[in-house]
Order: C-alpha cells, then structure tokens, then sequence
C-alpha cells in the first residue's frame, strides 16, 4: 500500500486510462452515452485521494522527491521523463485535482443535453492527464512535452462546438499564439542545454540541478547571452498565461463551453506559466534584467487586462479579462521576487476565479445561453445560490477582508513597495479590479430583468460544486495568512531564502483596499440601484479612451494586420515564386532540351548505345576532373 | 536463419507476386483479395524476419558472384538502418493496398503488378549491399511509378509522370558518374575495380583528396536531393502528388522520398566524411529553406493535396537539418523523421483520399464542415494533422526534438564560406532557431486547413456524406496506431539503430571534441560553493 502511495506518476496515468476506456468504449459503441462523467470523475476523485494519502504520507520534512527514466536516448544524449513533487509541485496537484473533480460534477449537469456529452469528458480526462503530469514533471524537457498537451486539450476544448466558425477560429487561434510561445520555449530550452549539457549530473534538464546548471550556463554564456536565453524561456509563460502581447487568444477561448472556461482558462492551464517561472526561479532570478522584464510585463498586464474588462459587455469576456489580469499581478510577483505570494495569489484566485466561471456558466444556463449582460440584471431573485457565490466570488478578488484575494493580491502589492511605479499600477489595478467586477455583479444581479427568457436557478449538480469553492474562495486566504496560528502559506511554500520580506503589510493593504471600496462605489454609482453616474454619458465624455478600451488596445488589429498584409504575402510571394519561377526555370530547361532534341535527334534516338555514349562522356569528364583534382 | 537468404526472399517476393497477377482471373474481388493478403503476408513475414536476425544479432548478408570480371556481384543485406525502412516499406505497401480496396478500380491486375513491382525495387534499394546493384533498383522504381501515374492518375497524369521520371533521371547520371568514379578509383587503388558497399566505402578514407571527396558526393547528393525533394529540385513533387492515385501518393510520400533520404545518409555522410563537413553548412542552409519556404507555399495552397504535398516537402527538410548536424543525435533524428513522416504523410494523403472519394474535389474552397458527418475521418485527420505538426505523445516529436537537439548542439559550423573568401555569419545554431519557426508555420497551415475542411458548418451539398467504410478505418487506424505508440514510447524505434547511428556519426566525433562548450576550466570557475550547494540537494 504504503509503495502505491509512494508512486505518485499514478495519478496521472489515472485519467488517461478513463479517456482511453471513452474514447475506445464510445468508439466501438460499447459503452453507453451518458457513461464518461462516472469514469471521469471517478478518475479525477481517485487522483484526489491519492494526492491526500500521499501527503499525509510524504511528512514531516516535505523533502522534495525526484525520479527520472530515460524517455528517448541519442548519442550521448538521453532525454528522460519522471517526476518531481515539491511543496509547489504539491499544491498544484491539490488545486488540479480537487477543481477538476468539482467542475466535472458540474459538467454533468451544465452538459447533460449536449450530444457531444462522452467527447466532452474524454477531452476533460486528456486534460487533467496532461495538467497533472505537468505538474508532476521532473525536467524541463518533461514540462515542455505536457505543456504541449495542455495546451492541445485546450485547442480541443476551444474548439469543441467545432461547427461554429467562431469556436474553430478561437481554437486555431489559442493553438498558434501558444505555438509561437513555445518557439520561444523551446528554443530557450536549446541554449540552456547547449551550456550545460555536459555538466548535469544526473538526468539533462531536472529541477533538482537547475540551480547549478544556471551558474554553468551564466558562467559560459555571460549575462547577455544568458539573458535572451532567460527571455526565450519567458516567452512560453508570456503565452500561456496569457501576458501581454501574447495574451489575445485568451478572451477569445471563451467561445468554449464554460465549464472549460472556469478549469483550463482560469483556474488551471492559464496558471502553469506562473508555475513554469516558479520551476525555472534558479536561472531567472540570477538574471536580474530578465526579473525586471518579467515584473513589467506581469504589471503592464494586469493593469491593461482590467482597463479591457471595464468595457466588456459579455460576462465570460469580461471575466477572461480578469483573469489575464489576475494573472499579470502572478506573474509580476514573481518578477519583483515574491515567489511565494505569487504561488498564494495563484491558488485562491484558482478557488473564486474558477467559481466565478462556473456562476456564470450558471447564469448562462439559467438564461437560456444568453451571455450578454446588457440582456441580464435582477437576477438575484432567480437564482440566489449562484448570485450569493458570485457575490462571494467578486468580494474575493477584490481584496476585501478576511476573504482570501485580500490576502494573497495585497501581499503582492505590498512586496512591490520597493519598485514604486510597479506598485502605484498594482494599487490602481485594485481599484479598477473592484469596479469591474462589480459592474458584472451589478448588471447581472441588480436591476430589473431585461432579457426575455424566463431565468431560473440552476440544478443541484451545479449549484453544490458553487457552494463548495465558495469556501475556500473566502477562507483560505485567512487561513494560510499566519495570522490564525495556522502555519502560513509561506512556511510551505518558499524558494530558498525568500527574496522580499513580506508579512502582511496592513499598511499597504488598507491603501490598495481604499482603492477598491473606491472602485466598488464608483461601480455601484454607475450600475447599482441608484444609477447617479450615466455610463452613457461617461462613453461619450470619453470617447477615445473608450473607443480604445473597446478595441482591446488594437491588438488583435495589429496582429490581423500582420498576417494579412505581411506573412500572407509572403506566402503567396513563395507560392508564386514556386510555380513561376523555379517550375519555370524547369520548364524552360525541358522546352531547351526539346528544341535542340529536334537538331539533336539523331543522337536521341532511343537507341541504347547513345545514352550509353551520354554516360561515357559524363564518366570521362568526371575522370579527367579527378585526375585534374587528384 | 543463418542461411536463408532473407533479404533476397523479401526482394523476390513481391516480384513472385507481380507475376502471378496476371494469371489470375480478372475478378475484382479476387484481385483486391489476392494483393492484400499478399501484401499482409510480406509485411508478416518481413517482421518475422526482422525478429529472427536483429534481434539475435544475426547479421543479414548473401553474397552471389554475377559478373565477377566487371566487379559486379549481387550483394544485399540488411542492418539496423535498413531493417527500420524494410518494416516501414512492408507495412506501408500493406497499408496502401488496403487503401486501393476503395479508391481503384480499373485494370486492376496490371495496377497491384506494378505496385508490387514497386514494393521489390524499393525493398533493393533499401537492402543492396553493391552500387551497382543499389543503382539497378533506382532505376527499377521509375518503371512502376510511371505507369502507376500515368494510367491511374488525374487529368494531367503524363505530364507530372514524364516530369517525375525525367527528373529522376536527371539526378541519375550524376549518380552513375558517382558510381563508375568510385569503381575506376577502385581499380587504380585495389587493383580490381568492384562495387562492394563494404570496400568502396574505404576508398575516401585512403588519402583521396577532399575535392574529389567532394565531387563524389555532389554526384551521389543530386540524385538523392531530387528524391527527397530538396528545393530548388522538389517542384515534381506536387505535380506527381496532384495527379497521382492516393494509395500511390501514400507511397510515394512514405517510402519513395525515404529512398533519397536513406542514400544520403547511407552513401554521401557514411562514405564522405571529409566532404560532408565542407557541405553541411549549405545543406543546413537549404534545409531550413526547405522548412520555412514550402510552409510558406503550403499555407496558401487553394488545393488540398497540393498543401499536404509541401507540407510533405517541408517536413523532409528536417532530415537535411539533422544530417547537417554531423553527430549521433541529429542522425538519428533524421532516421526518425523518415519514419514518423512515413506514417504522417502517408496517412494525411489517405484523409485527402478519403475525402476526395467522397466529393471528386480537391479545393478547400468546397469543403467545410466535414466533422460532422465524418467523425471517424475527423479523428483520424484530427490526430495525424496534430501528429505532423509535431505534437508530444505523437510520432513526429521525437523526430523533430531529435533534429533541433542535435543541430543546436553540433559544432558542425560557425559560419557559411561565402563567396570570394566572404562568409555568412550564419551558425548551425542560428539556422536552426530559424528552422524552429517551421513548428509555428506547421502548425498555422495544418490547422487553418483542419479548421477550413472539418470545422465550421457543413455545406448543404455535403449533408449526406457518409463516413469511412471499414476498410478506409482500418487503413487510418492501421496508421494512427504507430504513430501514437511511437509517441508514446520513441526508444522503441529509435532503440533500433542507436549503435548504428553512434557508429556512423563516429567519423565526426572530432569536430565535437574540438568544441566543448563547459570546458573543465568553466567548471572550475564557478563558485565551489554552487556546486555543492547542489549536491546536497539532490542526494
């Protein structure tokens, strides 16, 4: 028992065997159609426990685990697969599998009635298989390998209405952004080993030598050279995690059904680039450029991403915005070296973001797939659960206290006290975050209902998974703070000697929660039962800041522009340059041939002994260049 | 086992098979029957075979005296290089005769003689052990192939079967310059002239002077870069993709372009070390060309095949990449690719086929939508689009992490001479960053196509399309199948010919001993403090 235990590369393997049994079982029609959701989450619940059993196992020291077999062998090079389980590595494992296990009870009931219902689990079990054996990776090469198949789950997931042009586009779309990430992966992956590979003492690329590798890499390829190897690695979060500018396909996945919406773009796979900077902290954090490109993107994101998400007016858009922008605070604290708020920050927003996702999956539901909050409002009287979550939700992510975004948001604005501009966007941020959040709040919930559907509570499948996230999205932060006697967060989760000395830092935090009751009241002037502030007005007051807002910054203009007016030429210019010129060169050569055949055709006559005097004559050319050369 | 002649067996069987044909009667039945059991039982036998003799370490060998006083004897043989491209020919041959169940249906008995005849001269070229020999089988193939486009091709069938075999032909009279160099050279050395693969081999390593090193590898290298096809020499290749029967393109994609490959790496790198060091860089360079150029030409094809064809082109390009690395890791990437793109391309032109059956159109202008009613098709094309854009867990990853591993960690060039003494400040690195935006290109053109043909909504003339018929699932099946265990488990294959491949990257082993990026002096140079900080945390 105790070795079942012990061999935690189980838990993957665990929903890979039940997306084995659905895809084989529906495809030789065997199994019946509403049959995935039991293996499936039977699958996940078995990963849960063994995760639990293992932990309870693994103390009292938490000693990191590191386990390698050779995958594929080369000359001397031998890549190998296996896995790592840390304090960071654990905590993933347990958000993976206990918001999985949730959002796919709640799959049974928002799904029911789709008649891809066993393709959608299948999909969902590939995911989780991938997630957590990203999770679990014990090198750099295992991560990149998973880390593509996340992120094929989540093209497929994107694209699961796949007969709506929009769906197939969006997951296109989410597959090339991240493709162009992992160039940068990859190709960061390549220098680092071209300075190390001689050097590892055990298996190339595992995380347990990383921190010798990045002083033999810094050492033999100097600070610059180290540096773009940094920021190549960089670019695979950049994309992942939807950072700017990378970030575009992540509004756009939302055309996937919500459940997805809440696992993979919110809660989970967005999140691994955060837990990919954390595994690769050895090489950034002695790259101290690469730490301040890092914190800049993650600030210009998360303030860019909430100045987007105030505009929007479809509550999953709006809520992919949030996200993006959540996750841009993550990715700055780990530039500014607040590893461990990061990683804080990363797990509850994984609790409330993914119970805000499955909330409006709910309003979605209860609306009659209507996504469009101008069409929404007055909904708290008919369905109360999912408004009174939702509300839990948004109070979380704002930072109030004691629910858990106060903790783990605020922790990060405080440890960037030191980087004052990085700070003031951080505060600013918190307003914003407050306004827009409970600008959906308020639209979707207050009011008078303004759609034409006759909305209803959504049914206990779904609302249960609500209820339970709702706890941890309130409490965990509190719990995990130090303030309660509880060991905090940080006691667990740490890299080294943590970098930013950063207890709670209550000053800081009552100025960056001004900045969000700020936030909330101005939401509640425009949207709110009084409506003292016309946002109408405010559109045309402000005209080009919105009109900007409204466009997302132009990026996806820019990057449409791009490949219709620059890459597509390209290819066209190739395309024409294939047919035209080097076809033509051979057409020409064949029409020369022809012509002088004609003068030629004695000699091409078919017979054997004139070709044979054609190679003859070859033969003796090149025998008079030899002896020429020799 | 010792004394069968195995290789002769698996080269003269398909010919027994090519000759019986004809006698038969001429039911369809009996002939599709026939070809695919026939078919079935080569590639059973063949791995058999393979079981018997690699797997004891047996070595396969037949020498028989032909035309003693010329030097010409018939020599074949088979090694661990040569085992993989057998299997892979065996099974793929299988494969597309399955595939002709449906999709050919006229004169049919002269069509599975050619076939395989076809199958016969491929498995020679892979298994000759005589340059003359090797030559013969060349040549061989070219018969075959041009009927089989000729007679059942598209509209434009003569003209892209005369541009294949005139292209072909083309490449060969250099290679038979090559050859017959190689045998007066043996003469003046040895004494006798002869074209045994085991001493002309020799023949660069007793002081022949690089250039005509050189010479000989070029004459040898054209013909094979046709093959491949190498741009500038690939534009028959979407012509004969075009026009040719899909069971013939899946041959031509999966075992035809391996044959360039296979001299390549077999005649030109294995016999030339010296001038293969000199030419890498260039052939690096037209590598990357032939990875980034035809995904741009493939991005905007209007037809279908025609985009699967430079897609096919595109991937070959990573053989060049990994041949050029000059050491063990790129190799075998190479050898590796030939396989995944063997069972990739051969099962992306079963999808075009299966589609085209179904619809008698090639553009993708006509199609959309088809994931509805073919959702079998969907998963397959699915899975081998996902496959050949180089997708872990699936066969083409290995193949191309082998490739840019080993190109980024060869020392094979710091810069391209140029000319006039000019150099290109290009390195081996730096190409293959650049070829490393193949995989974005890949995968822009393979699933902007997967989302035009079996996304979106299906054209209403499309709505009563039915899905693959069993013997079609069974030919996809038969493919995906490999392709995933591949992905799953690479050192199953890769295993195979790892000592080869160190074996035959050992002539090169110098130009990575002369360049070892962590000296023992960088070592020394970082804080002992760092070093053991590390040991003691990964006891």
């Amino acid at each position: 028992m105790t070795e079942l235990i012990q061999n935690i590369w189980l838990i993957p393997i665990y929903p890979l065997i039940a997306f084995a049994i659905i895809v084989l079982g529906r495809w030789s029609k065997i199994l019946p159609q509403k049959s995935g959701a039991a293996l499936v989450v039977g699958s996940t619940f078995l990963g849960l426990v063994h995760t639990l059993l293992f932990l309870s196992a693994w103390g009292p020291h938490y000693e990191p685990i590191s386990v390698s077999a050779p995958w594929l062998h080369a000359g001397s090079l031998t890549l190998s697969m296996g896995y790592y389980i840390d304090a960071a590595g654990m905590l993933m494992l347990l958000i993976v599998t206990s918001v999985s296990l949730l959002i796919q009870i709640y799959t049974h009931g928002y799904m029911y009635h789709d008649p891809g219902y066993s393709r959608f689990y299948a999909y969902l079990a590939l995911f989780n298989f991938s997630m957590l054996s990203l999770v679990l990776s014990s090198n750099l090469f295992q991560m990149y390998v998973f880390w593509e198949m996340v992120g094929v789950s989540s093209y497929l997931l994107i694209g699961f209405w796949f007969t709506r042009p929009s769906a197939a586009a969006a997951a296109t779309k989410a597959f090339l952004m991240n493709r162009i990430g992992d160039f940068g992966l990859l190709t960061g992956i390549l220098v680092l080993l071209y300075f190390t590979w001689n050097w590892w003492p055990g298996p190339v690329l595992s995380f347990t030598d990383m921190s010798g590798a990045a002083q033999v890499a810094l050492h033999a390829a100097g600070p610059v050279g180290f540096t773009i190897m940094a920021l190549l690695i960089f670019m695979g979060p950049v994309a992942k995690s939807a950072q700017i500018p990378l970030h575009t396909w992540l509004p756009d996945a939302m055309e996937g059904p919500t459940p997805i919406s809440a696992l993979i773009h919110a809660a989970t796979m967005v999140a691994a680039g955060v837990f990919l900077i954390a595994r690769m902290y050895p090489v950034f954090t002695i790259s101290p450029v690469a730490m301040t490109v890092i914190a800049w993107v993650g600030g210009i994101t998360a303030f860019v991403a909430a100045t987007i998400a105030i505009t929007q007016v479809d509550i999953k858009k709006a809520l992919a915005y949030s996200t993006m922008s959540q996750l841009g605070y993550m990715v700055m604290a780990m530039g500014i070296g607040a590893y461990a708020a990061g990683l804080f920050h990363l797990m509850t927003h994984a609790f409330f973001k993914a119970m805000l996702f499955l909330c409006s999956g709910s309003v979605i539901h209860g609306c009659h797939d209507e996504q469009d909050m101008r069409k929404m409002g007055g909904l708290w009287k008919h369905m109360p659960i999912t408004a009174a979550t939702y509300l839990v939700g948004t109070i979380a992510i704002t930072g109030v206290l004691p629910f858990s975004g106060f903790w783990s948001k605020d922790e990060i604005i405080g440890a960037s006290i030191s980087q004052p501009l990085l700070f003031a966007i951080g505060v600013v941020t918190a307003g914003l975050t407050a306004f827009y959040m409970f600008r959906t709040y308020f639209m979707t919930f207050h009011g008078e209902y303004r759609g034409h559907s006759h909305p209803h509570e959504s049914p206990k499948v779904m609302w249960i998974p609500l209820v339970a996230l709702a706890i941890p999205s309130a409490l965990i932060g509190f719990a995990l703070s130090g303030q309660l006697g509880l060991p905090s967060f940080e006691h667990f989760v740490h890299y080294g000697v943590s970098l930013v000395e950063n207890g709670p830092n209550f000053a800081v935090m009552g100025l960056s929660m001004s900045f969000a009751i700020g936030g909330y009241v101005l939401a509640w002037l425009m949207y709110g039962s009084p409506k003292l502030i016309s946002p109408e007005r405010l559109k045309t007051t402000f005209s080009p800041l919105y009109e900007l807002l409204w466009n997302k910054w132009y990026f996806d203009n820019a990057y449409f522009w791009i490949a219709k007016n620059v890459y597509l030429p390209f290819a066209a210019l190739s395309a024409w340059f294939d047919r035209t010129i080097i076809d033509g060169i051979v057409g020409l050569t064949a029409s020369t041939v022809n012509a002088s055949g004609g003068a030629l055709r004695t000699l091409q006559n078919g017979r054997v002994q004139s070709y044979l005097m054609i190679f003859f004559g070859a033969i003796l050319t090149l025998a008079i260049v030899l002896m020429w050369i020799v | 086992m010792d004394h069968l002649p195995v290789a002769s067996i698996l080269i003269i069987l398909p010919l027994v098979y090519a000759l019986i044909l004809p006698l038969l009667p001429n039911r369809d039945k009996l002939l599709h029957t026939f070809s695919g059991v026939g078919a079935g039982l080569l590639f059973v036998l063949s791995v058999f075979f393979w079981l018997a003799t690699a797997k004891h370490n047996i070595p396969v060998y037949q020498y028989v005296p032909w035309l003693p006083q010329l030097g010409i004897n018939y020599i074949v043989g088979a090694d661990a290089l040569s085992w993989v491209l057998v299997l892979l020919t065996t099974f793929l041959v299988f494969m597309s005769i399955v595939a002709s169940f449906t999709s050919i249906n006229k004169r049919l008995k002269l069509y599975y003689s050619m076939i395989f005849m076809l199958t016969s001269a491929i498995l020679g070229v892979f298994m000759a052990r005589d340059l003359f020999v090797f030559f013969l089988f060349w040549e061989l193939e070219l018969i075959p192939m041009y009927l089989l486009i000729s007679i059942w091709g598209g509209p434009r069938r003569e003209y892209a079967a005369l541009k294949f075999v005139l292209y072909t032909l083309f490449g060969s009279i250099f290679m038979l310059a090559a050859i017959l160099g190689l045998y007066f050279l043996s003469k003046s050395i040895f004494g006798d002239g002869t074209f045994d693969f085991s001493r002309v081999s020799q023949i660069p390593h007793l002081g022949l002077a690089v250039g005509a090193q050189i010479l000989l590898f070029l004459g040898f290298f054209i013909a094979f870069a046709i093959k491949l096809p190498m741009v500038p020499f690939h534009t028959w290749l979407p012509d004969a993709h075009v026009e040719a029967p899909t069971p013939v393109s899946m041959l031509l994609a999966g075992i035809l372009l391996k044959m360039g490959a296979y001299g390549m790496l077999r005649l030109c790198f294995g016999w030339f070390p010296e001038a293969a060091h000199v030419l890498a860089p260039y052939l690096v360079l037209i590598g990357m060309i032939n990875i980034i150029y035809t995904a741009g030409v493939a991005m905007v094809q209007a037809d279908l095949k025609k985009l699967i064809a430079y897609s096919s082109v595109s991937h070959m390009g990573f053989v060049l990449l990994g041949l050029g690395a000059l050491n063990a890791i790129g190799f075998k990437g190479a050898v590796f690719q030939m396989i995944s793109h063997g069972l990739i391309s051969a099962g992306l032109f079963m999808i075009v086929g299966t589609l085209y059956t179904r619809t008698h159109t090639r553009s993708i202008a006509e199609m959309g939508g088809f994931g509805k009613n073919l959702p079998t098709v969907y998963f397959f094309a699915l899975i081998i689009a996902l496959a050949s854009l180089g997708l872990p867990l699936l066969a083409g990853f290995p193949a191309e992490t082998l490739v840019f591993y080993g190109a980024f960690l060869s020392h094979a060039f710091q810069s391209i001479p140029w000319f006039g003494g000019t150099h290109l400040m290009l390195s081996i690195q730096t190409l293959t960053i650049i070829s490393a935006i193949g995989v974005i290109l890949g995968a822009a053109y393979l699933l902007w196509m997967f989302q035009r043909v079996f996304m979106g909504p299906i054209f209403p003339k499309w709505s009563d399309l039915k899905d693959a018929v069993p013997s079609e699932a069974f030919v996809l099946a038969g493919l995906v199948l490999p392709i995933i265990i591949i992905g799953f488990a690479p050192n199953l294959v890769a295993g195979q010919f790892s000592s080869e491949m160190t074996a035959m990257a050992a002539p090169y082993n110098h130009i990575e001993e002369a360049h070892n990026p962590v000296t023992t002096q960088t070592i020394a140079s970082i804080p002992r403090s760092v070093i053991a900080h590390k040991k003691g945390e990964s006891h």
